[in-house]
């Protein structure tokens, strides 16, 4: 079957009437979310993992990746209005946003970052039903060795474009490897670093444990600081651009687009660093660079493109490598495999309607967001006058209650508080926690292949090296290690020429 | 805070390193041919004994890297034994009880005035037991109001 005879094999799996209400759902709990500070994705969807412990894993899937583009959206809003982003992505737009506000463009900025992140998420997800059959089709090519490699790389990935140093990075990425062997190994099936405590036998639950690193720690780090929120007060008039402000985004967004889809597909990519790269772009392109940080259009246009194509195509290590790329899609990833479903090469043969169902839902969830959020703003607007204080123990309870209903235990709470308090300090001492969650969830993947391609080359660690497909990978793997180590010398190197 | 934080940070990454290692050569790590369940474990060990003292090396030769700010601290610190002790009489306690007196502390360290505490705390702990409990069926303890009632 060709791409358009899958697509609508996959929309007639995304409009049945469950799948549009599951995507609708998603697209607006995501939206508030996004709106909201306080929960972000990867909490919201380990939060609404049990929920989807009874539904279909199609709807299941829809609906939480409904969540994570949801998101992309609704996190401009609180950028553009109050200079406080409702998520890491949406950083770059308090920029230009606010400052389009504050000249009482209100309006036009929210449009633009509505109808440029439509655009974009229907660009990605296109890009995304061409180059996901292809990859999953090279992918079963690969053995254990280049799965472990792949595995490294995404590691690596991760750890280097997480914002924080790369020291710290690798830091947290072996030390949720090595959290990630609590409980029964693999060889010989015996508990391994549980202590006697029954409930790590299955090891740390990623519910709880993504509450705690997502939703409680920023609740603990937000307590430190008196409620400041000053919402620009604007008439919400006009939000469709004028004509003129189409003219001067139109490139932007395909720009922002096309480098949100590239940067989105590698593992460890994903909307935060898309964003910026859109800026820098579109900043260096700009025959009035100086005028950026002033409340120039393009610079809310092309990275909230940015981040949503790159939200979408993030999705295509995941469904063709089964490699998530980020905490979110880790979350997605956890759903799958609670449901019986492995990620990867496979997924395309084995669950089809899945694979194209959630694509297609991709679709109808963007126009959905569309259709949703313009004339929504006003209320999203209205949201954000609810006192922080409420929302905080709001937030708290919601974590608690997820947290308990796991497995109806209160140790399930303690362990959420325990990786609150934990990601707390890694917030005040700028670890990154990114690593750390993908580690833990490829942790096993790695160990497995890692054991593998070791039995079945006679303990041969050079077989990693011998293989074309993991050796390139391995080598992409150490260039971004040797990056930071190689960007030092040149500077220094240079300060040394100029003295 | 900073640099004494990063110390510490980085002697606990270096303690966990150690730790685990240890714990892997107690399960066994076999030979690369035949690994055996501490294989894996001793490798990352290893890995992170050594970045956590190049970081510690780091740290203490004057580049400590970056750090946020620590803001009033009595609020986090509040809020942590408020859970502590949620945690810890949850089961007793019952769901009620535990929710609205820790929506009670939390809603007082972010500065709300006693009359709208009270009732803002009561009404989320009831709001959300009726919501969850009794519409979407997750079973959360009754503790003491269950065992009166």
């Amino acid at each position: 079957m060709g791409v358009l005879e899958n697509l609508g094999s996959g929309f007639a799996v995304a409009l049945s009437p469950w799948n549009l209400l599951y995507c609708a759902v998603g697209a607006i709990l995501g939206t508030a979310i996004g709106v909201l500070p306080g929960l972000g994705p990867p909490a919201t969807i380990a939060l609404l993992l049990p929920v989807t412990f009874k539904i279909e894993p199609v709807s299941a899937v829809i609906m939480l990746a409904g969540i994570f583009y949801g998101a992309m959206y609704g996190g401009s809003t609180t950028s553009i209005l109050l200079n406080i982003p409702g998520e890491a992505a949406s950083v770059v737009t308090c920029m230009d946003g606010y400052k389009m506000a504050r000249q009482g463009r209100a309006g036009p900025a929210l449009g633009i970052s509505a109808l440029g992140s439509f655009i974009a998420g229907t660009i990605s997800v296109f890009g995304v039903s061409i180059v996901a059959p292809s990859l999953a089709l090279f992918a079963l090519k690969f053995g254990p060795p280049e799965y472990c490699s792949l595995v490294v790389l995404g590691l690596m990935m991760a750890v280097y474009l997480s914002e924080e140093s790369v020291l710290k990075g690798l830091m947290m990425g072996v030390l949720g490897l090595l959290l990630g062997t609590v409980g029964i190994d693999p060889v010989v099936g015996g508990e391994r670093f549980t202590f006697g405590v029954a409930r790590l036998a299955d090891g740390f639950d990623f519910v709880v444990m993504v509450m705690g690193l997502f939703g409680i720690s920023e609740i603990l780090a937000n307590l430190e600081v008196p409620e400041v929120r000053d919402i620009f007060q604007t008439a919400l008039k006009g939000l469709l651009p004028t004509r003129e402000d189409w003219r001067r985004c139109w490139a932007s967004v395909l720009r922002g687009s096309l480098l949100g889809f590239f940067i989105g597909v590698l593992p460890g990519g994903g909307a935060i660093i898309s964003s910026f790269a859109a800026y820098a772009v579109e900043k260096r392109l700009s025959k009035y660079p100086e005028r950026f940080g002033r409340g120039m259009i393009e610079g809310v246009a092309a990275p909230e493109s940015a981040n949503n194509a790159a939200s979408t195509s993030s999705f295509i290590p995941l469904l063709t490598l089964g490699v998530p790329g980020n905490a979110s899609i880790a979350m997605i990833f956890v759903a799958l495999m609670i449901h019986g479903i492995r990620p990867g090469p496979l997924l395309l043969q084995e669950h089809p309607h899945l694979f194209w169902g959630v694509i297609a839902s991709m679709y109808i969830g963007n126009a959905m967001l569309l259709a949703l959020n313009l004339p929504l703003i006003s209320f999203w607007v209205r949201l954000l006058k609810v006192p922080y204080r409420y929302l905080a123990v709001f937030v708290v309870i919601v974590c608690i209650i997820g947290a308990y209903s796991v497995n109806n235990s209160a140790f399930d709470v303690g362990m959420m508080v325990a990786f609150g308090v934990f990601g707390y300090l890694l917030r005040k001492f700028a670890f990154p926690a990114a690593p750390f969650i993908l580690a833990m969830i490829l942790g096993p993947m790695l160990e497995r292949t890692l054991q593998q391609s070791l039995i079945g080359s006679g303990g041969d660690p050079m077989t990693f090296l011998n293989r074309p497909i993991s050796a390139a990978l391995l080598l992409a793997a150490g260039l971004l290690m040797l990056t930071p180590v190689a960007k030092r010398i040149w500077k220094s190197r240079r300060v040394l020429q100029r003295v | 805070m900073g640099k004494s934080g990063q110390i510490l940070m980085g002697i606990c990454f270096l303690g966990i390193g150690i730790g685990f290692t240890v714990g892997a050569i107690r399960l066994e790590v076999g030979r690369p041919t035949e690994p055996q369940p501490g294989f894996f474990p001793f490798l990352d060990g290893v890995a992170l004994i050594v970045l956590s003292a190049i970081f510690l090396f780091q740290v203490l030769g004057g580049r400590s890297g970056e750090t946020h700010a620590f803001g009033k601290l009595w609020g986090p610190a509040i809020m942590v034994m408020g859970l502590i002790l949620y945690v810890a009489t949850l089961e007793t306690l019952g769901y009620i009880i535990c929710t609205a007196l820790l929506a009670a502390i939390m809603l007082r360290v972010l500065e709300t005035r006693f009359r709208v505490l009270v009732p803002v705390s009561l009404l989320l702990a009831i709001g959300s037991y009726i919501l969850f409990d009794r519409l979407l069926g997750v079973s959360l303890p009754g503790g003491l109001l269950a065992k009166i009632w």
